[in-house]
């Protein structure tokens, strides 16, 4: 078994539950699968945050699958582990990738995942894209206007 | 019915479908005003007064009324943008007013033209519904997010 001097020495069960957090299940859901419970998978979770230099799951599975690309997962336990395939192999298998893309793009619009309120209320965003819609509507009929005379004189 | 009447009606019944089965209080009570004000609009709309559309003109005017205070209050972009919308769709009905013979057909355009954008943003409704949903989850399950987030994991028990 070949090793990378970066590769992080996880347990079989940190690597399992990493996994799994990187098909976006739940805690819960993770500890049902490994007959843990969700406490103790947060625990595997951090454990293996720290060894992986990482803050959240998204990261950790994206670590792991960036360490172990093209190898077998390096273990500090004898036992085999199930799942041989890289995370983002997975992640990509599942259609992950689109969707995590996406959320994180979510994720990143911090204050503004909600509305902001001006004045106590949403009406000035309401109107601001109301009427960003109708100038692109009489934008439009303005220059459809003379396309469809021309068209017209052509007949 | 126009075909393509049939293409949004059906897809409002998918985009319906999911608000109501992923979304909250606020996302069904939306579904729930627009659904009412579809219909209100097939049964009302030979009402008319004065040459206005009478039926349809309070069919979209309760509606955007409803869908502003939904956005106030459950602060969904989806609800912002369907009720920006909406009063597109609302102003339109005093479109002829300003120029009764050159705008005269843009009234059911325009109605169609909305429609069509509100299904779309029905759809986004449910995506933005759902990373909601994953947000506030992964907050609960313990994984610190880099942007805010929830609890953290308590000391090891294995």
């Amino acid at each position: 078994m070949t090793q990378k001097s970066e590769v992080p020495n996880l347990t079989r069960r940190e690597l399992e539950v990493v996994q799994l957090a990187g098909l976006r299940l739940g805690d819960k859901e993770i500890a049902q699968q490994l007959g843990l419970s969700p406490r103790t998978v947060q625990n595997h979770l951090h454990r293996a945050y720290e060894k992986l230099g990482v803050s959240d799951r998204l990261q950790a599975a994206r670590r792991l699958s960036e360490s172990y690309s093209g190898e077998t997962p390096t273990l500090s336990e004898t036992a085999p582990v199930e799942t041989e395939a890289p995370v983002s192999a997975t992640l990509s298998a599942n259609g992950g990738g689109m969707r995590r893309s996406l959320y994180e793009r979510y994720v990143a619009l911090d204050g503004w995942r909600r509305p902001r309120k001006l004045g106590g209320s949403l009406l000035w965003l309401i109107l601001g894209w109301s009427l960003t819609w109708l100038v692109i509507a009489a934008v439009g009929a303005s220059l459809a206007n003379p396309v469809l005379e021309l068209i017209e004189s052509l007949r | 019915m126009h075909p393509l009447q049939i293409v949004l009606i059906a897809a409002n019944a998918v985009g319906f479908s999911l608000l109501l089965w992923k979304g909250k209080l606020d996302d069904r009570l939306a579904v729930l005003v627009m659904t009412l004000a579809m219909i209100g609009s097939f049964v009302l709309t030979e009402v008319t007064w004065n040459g206005m559309r009478a039926g349809l003109l309070s069919m979209d005017l309760i509606c955007f009324l409803f869908l502003w205070v939904l956005a106030e209050r459950a602060g969904r972009w989806w609800l912002v943008l369907a009720a920006g919308f909406q009063l597109i769709g609302l102003l339109g009905h005093f479109a002829p007013f300003l120029a009764q013979e050159r705008l005269a057909w843009a009234l059911v355009t325009l109605l169609w033209g909305v429609w069509t954008l509100i299904s779309i943003t029905v759809f986004f409704g449910v995506w933005e519904v759902m990373a909601d949903r994953r947000f506030a989850q992964e907050g609960r399950d313990g994984a610190r997010m880099d942007h805010g987030g929830g609890a953290r994991a308590a000391a090891s028990v294995d």
